[in-house]
């Protein structure tokens, strides 16, 4: 399974990505990334998410999983992160810093 | 804290232009003018607040400000008067959090409370002082404030009721109200929302962005007594961790210039339309095309000398509020601007060739 996890907006307007290759990971790290793709009902979210409230300075998260021949890409604001899906887009987030952090170091 | 629960519904539900017919009941658009005035004077919380808001949707009263100055009154603050409230998040996500310092209490040690307190209060007075503008809806509304939101959140954002500040994530961010501008930036979000109501996409809504800048920035100056001049026209100074290559979040002077990072990545702001950029990321890249009407707005400011804030300032705010509207375009924006100017300094003054010469150097040319 292929995850591809992209953040953009917010006031810095900066972009964060992050590639997750379930090959690549450990047994228990998959388990963890399936558990979260699962309780997010990741593949039966509409493709879309937007917000239409008022605001500004808000991210736009982008997320693609890929597995045998499903692929699904889902974009979502982040007003809109349904509960059930914010523990996998924070464990997304994690894998940014820690890969930031390694680059860094 | 000891503001009306009234009051603050009111103010902001009420006085804004609709961004969606969903924010207006439409029974309410056959009730009669004289009919919502006593709903707004008299009804519950919630009454005022849709009373309100269909009044001040109506196309017949927009422009119209005197006719509204009657219902104005109503939940309107005395002018010049702050009402200033700060919330703690205590790194969890639920607004506004627990209330930790209101208008008039002292300083305590939490430094991200005294920065959004002291912040719009700044932006407040830039506001009132030099536009004359009584708050963020013209009628006092409160400046309501949350810090300490999330975990490691690097960000900062006004969510269409209030302004919300992370801690940053201590590797490339520290938190968002060490820089003042930034705090004027997230309030200018409710100005422009109650004026121009500036879609949050593409052209309008990297306008939206650049007012934000703009008037973020003179909160800066302002603060420091600053001329155009003096200005380092950066946004988020100090933002920045130890250790990131960078000097702040955007450049006005130099769109992408201000950073250049392993981590970041570099600045990609464009200066110049030939470099506008075609995106579909942060909304059509309202934060990314913003650099373009930024860099207008200073190469006005620089033309014409002195404070930024005592004519470049004074167009842009005019425009602003009475010339732009959701769907505005660059273009629209410098028309409007070089009208603005035209109308009050006369059609050849200095002060107008400033603006087209400001627009021109982004390569826009009216």
């Amino acid at each position: 399974m292929k995850v591809e996890f992209c953040r953009t907006g917010g006031v810095a307007g900066t972009r964060l990505t992050a590639t997750l290759d379930t090959e690549r990971l450990s047994p228990q790290e998959t388990a963890r990334l399936r558990r979260l793709i699962s309780t997010a009902c990741f593949f039966d979210q509409p493709t879309s998410l937007k917000s239409s409230t008022s605001g500004a300075d808000r991210f736009q998260y982008q997320l693609t999983v890929e597995e045998g021949d499903r692929i699904k890409k889902v974009e979502i604001d982040e007003s809109c992160v349904p509960r059930t899906f914010q523990p996998l887009i924070d464990y997304l987030l994690d894998s940014c810093r820690a890969r930031r952090k390694k680059k860094r170091s | 804290m000891t503001d009306s629960g009234r009051n603050s519904t009111m103010a902001r539900a009420g006085g804004r232009t609709a961004r969606s017919s969903s924010d207006v009941c439409p029974i309410h658009c056959i009730i009669p003018p004289y009919m919502l005035k006593e709903i707004a004077r008299r009804g519950s919380a919630g009454q005022q607040a849709w009373a309100w808001q269909t009044l001040t949707l109506s196309e017949q009263m927009r422009g119209q400000r005197q006719a509204l100055s009657v219902i104005a009154a109503m939940g309107t603050t005395a002018t010049g008067t702050k009402r200033r409230t700060i919330y703690d998040a205590r790194n969890g996500t639920r607004l506004p959090g627990r209330m930790v310092r209101g208008e008039g209490d002292p300083r305590g040690k939490d430094r991200a409370v005294n920065e959004a307190y002291d912040g719009s209060g700044v932006t407040y007075d830039l506001y009132f002082k030099v536009f004359g503008r009584n708050s963020i809806d013209e009628r006092g509304m409160r400046l309501d404030s949350t810090v300490h939101y999330g975990r490691n959140y690097d960000n900062a954002f006004w969510n269409g009721q209030q302004m919300v500040y992370g801690d940053g994530d201590g590797e490339l961010f520290n938190r968002f109200t060490i820089a003042i501008d930034v705090i004027g930036h997230e309030l200018t979000h409710g100005v422009t929302e109650y004026e121009a109501g500036l879609e949050y996409q593409d052209q309008s809504g990297a306008l939206n962005e650049s007012f934000s800048d703009v008037f973020g920035s003179l909160v800066k100056q302002y603060k420091r007594r600053q001329t155009a001049k003096e200005a380092d026209w950066l946004i988020g100074k100090g933002l920045l961790a130890r250790g990131v290559k960078g000097k702040a979040l955007r450049s006005m002077k130099e769109p992408g210039t201000a950073y250049d990072d392993d981590i970041l990545g570099k600045d990609p702001q464009p200066g110049h339309m030939t470099d506008y950029v075609k995106t579909r990321d942060d909304n059509g890249g309202v934060h990314i095309n913003s650099g373009i009407p930024n860099r207008a707005f200073y190469e006005t400011a620089i033309r014409l000398g002195g404070n930024a804030w005592a004519k470049a300032g004074q167009i842009w705010y005019a425009t602003l509020r009475d010339k732009l509207r959701p769907a505005s375009s660059f273009k629209d924006a410098a028309r409007w601007t070089v009208a603005v100017a035209r109308d009050r300094y006369g059609a050849g003054s200095l002060e107008q060739k400033a603006v087209r010469g400001g627009w021109a150097a982004v390569g826009m040319r009216v």
